[in-house]
């Protein structure tokens, strides 16, 4: 055997290490992901699963857990067929969507508009307003929640749909993020439309807000996502129980005495959580880039 | 088209003065370059003839009208900027049809103009791409575009051609230097490359430290620097220069401070002893002669159309440059005598040059 065959041998099997090395860590990796993936998706999966069962059997299947409390043996859409035509579900779907269209709507307005001025305008005390700005984000609904309802009360908004989504119409999060977002565009770009004979809001529209679009999808899967989860302050402010939210309506089935609703609640909770997925689905890629950068290249 | 006329303008950020009163009229048509070294406050001037920086005091006219107060879109001036400042949601049409589409041009007319400008500068091709599918000078182009479209008064460039590379920025500088002579607009260009100043000028402005140190042509400053600062900043290689005295027997001689003894063809009145630096640009040493000063060779770059020596003459490094081809090594010494038509007296303390004798008179 030549001294040349036996470098080249001692080179494949170099070679062939490297590649082992980088297959198991890719191996790990994928395992690893696929493992807290099923973490988060499993109970996600176990109410869709659980809302294709009677309510009997959700209850029977319980204890002592076996094969059968997971798995749907005999599949039934009674829970829906329930749950859309006797409790009348869609209507309060159908309120949670107008709350989340309108809480997006204008936080999306909102937000952009201060986060712009917060980023591009010079007025006094900017720096202060914004810092006592981001200090009401630490403060929870629950604190503010009686004045919240005392001002709806004087403006006659009580059990009305924009009850639902005014207080948050100011939302610093929202403004934080718009804010970063504009402060990325480099201000030559504004300043050649200035030059080009654009008007502030010009600019702002036609230059600014066209380059932050995905930070603007970040934020209306966030709004969408915040607003479709809201429980408290749609309990409290909404009295009407033809405009109440599905949130609160899926919690008024836990509260039928002698009557489990397991079933309808399980078709519920699902039938609530998919307009969720499908969103975050198709807004991923821009939610990804929204928050890793500004989108700006 | 029209001129400029900046006369005194001062600019000061609170109590932090950058511009110190700068006076420059610029005819109409003119190529004039600001150059200087980074914060010497040429941008910033840029930048009040655009109407993007507020005049603290003086004035600024272009044309007939002073536009201190005038909006930028009002000026009827188009800049280029260094990053280009494209509008990466448009195509290279919409990036060039804006600013005519809020003038309410007729959409004829606007198409006409883009593709007129956009066949002068070679993007008919890229009218429909987007900014982030083109090439650094094609994205420069339609930076050029955008603001030919407009037919302006002034043209603006704000260091335009710092994102390219060097062989890039050579070939752009003569389009820009071809397009300003096709459509002789008056035009401002900042830029720190004396290079890019040197070559594309009609006129020159120094700058440094928020003052201009002199308006000249090119050759101008090369062949007259008025200071120190001047006559360091235009030229590459660097002027040489050497500390010293002018020999105080009234000889045209300067004696430096090591005691190299170097003529001079003509002494400054009231020159004899006086303290004084001596400036000689690398390429006016001449190889050999009479009263020859010994260099020690430390480097030899050739570039093969000339030879540059790094070298030292006495404790001062000094910079030759020379056509011939010329066979030395490190550590060996060459013997050179300054042109004497090209030296150039400094005043030690304030830099400023020392006139001549017959210089003065010419003047």
């Amino acid at each position: 055997m030549t001294a040349s065959s036996l470098t080249l041998q001692a080179e494949e099997g170099v070679d062939r290490t490297a590649r082992r090395a980088a297959f198991l860590h890719r191996g790990a990796s994928i395992l690893l992901l696929a493992v807290v993936g099923a973490v988060f998706a499993f109970p996600i999966l176990w109410a869709a699963m659980s809302s294709l069962k009677s309510t009997d059997d959700i209850i029977t299947g319980t204890y002592p857990l076996s094969w059968s409390s997971f798995v749907p043996l005999k599949a039934t859409l009674e829970n829906y067929v329930y749950l859309f035509s006797e409790l009348n579900f869609q209507r309060n779907l159908l309120n949670t969507l107008i709350a989340a269209c309108g809480q997006v709507s204008v936080a999306v307005i909102t937000s952009s508009l201060a986060g712009y001025a917060f980023a591009r305008l010079n007025f006094p005390f900017r720096d202060v307003v914004f810092g006592l700005l981001l200090l009401t984000a630490f403060v929870p609904v629950e604190a503010i929640i009686v004045p919240l309802y005392r001002i709806m009360h004087w403006f006659g908004l009580v059990s009305t749909y924009p009850a639902l989504f005014l207080p948050f119409a100011c939302n610093p999060f929202g403004i934080f993020l718009m804010r970063q977002a504009f402060r990325d565009i480099p201000v030559e770009m504004e300043e050649a439309a200035r030059l080009d004979g654009a008007s502030p809001l010009r600019i702002f529209f036609s230059i600014a807000l066209p380059n932050v679009r995905p930070t603007l999808a970040t934020l209306v899967l966030i709004q969408f996502i915040w607003s479709w989860n809201a429980y408290l302050w749609p309990l409290v402010i909404m009295q009407d129980p033809n405009k109440q939210i599905a949130q609160v309506a899926i919690a008024n089935l836990k509260s039928i005495p002698n009557s489990p609703m397991d079933g309808p609640l399980f078709a519920a909770a699902t039938a609530v959580t998919i307009p969720l997925v499908i969103l975050s689905i198709v807004l991923q890629r821009y939610y990804v880039r929204g928050l890793v950068t500004s989108g700006m290249k | 088209m029209a001129q400029i006329d900046i006369r005194d303008v001062r600019k000061s950020y609170g109590t932090t003065a950058v511009l110190h009163g700068v006076s420059i009229d610029i005819p109409d048509g003119e190529f004039v370059i600001l150059v200087g070294p980074s914060g010497c406050g040429k941008s910033t001037l840029l930048r009040m003839i655009a109407g993007l920086e507020t005049v603290t005091d003086g004035d600024i006219q272009i044309g007939s009208r002073v536009v201190n107060h005038v909006a930028p879109k009002d000026r009827d001036v188009a800049m280029v900027f260094q990053s280009y400042a494209l509008y990466p949601h448009m195509t290279v049409y919409d990036n060039m049809a804006f600013s005519l589409q809020l003038a309410r041009i007729p959409k004829a007319d606007i198409d006409t103009r883009i593709r007129n400008a956009a066949e002068m500068l070679s993007l008919t091709a890229l009218l429909q791409r987007y900014p982030r599918q083109l090439s650094g000078g094609q994205r420069q182009r339609v930076a050029m575009g955008r603001a030919i479209v407009r037919n302006p008064q002034v043209f603006l460039f704000d260091e335009p051609l710092s994102n390219l590379d060097a062989k890039l920025r050579v070939q752009m500088r003569t389009e820009i230097k071809a397009l300003h002579q096709r459509l002789k607009t008056t035009t401002v260009y900042v830029t720190h490359d004396q290079i890019e100043a040197m070559t594309m000028a009609d006129r020159i402005v120094v700058m440094h430290d928020g003052i201009v140190e002199q308006i000249g042509t090119p050759l101008d400053l090369y062949d007259r620097p008025v200071n120190l600062f001047v006559a360091g900043f235009i030229g590459s290689p660097a002027m040489n220069f050497l500390s010293g005295r002018i020999a105080a027997d009234g000889s045209k001689t300067f004696i430096t401070d090591d005691g190299y003894k170097l003529p001079l063809k003509n002494i400054p009145a009231d020159g004899a002893g006086r303290q004084a630096i001596y400036g000689i640009r690398p390429e006016h040493f001449v190889l050999g002669g009479a009263n020859a000063v010994p260099l020690t060779v430390e480097v030899i770059e050739p570039t093969g159309s000339e030879t540059q020596v790094f070298a030292k003459l006495g404790d001062n490094n000094v910079v030759g440059v020379f056509r011939e081809r010329i066979d030395v090594r490190p550590g060996q010494t060459i013997s050179v005598i300054p042109d004497l038509d090209h030296v150039h007296l400094f005043d030690a303390d304030t830099g400023a040059r020392l006139v001549a004798r017959k210089e003065a008179l010419a003047a």
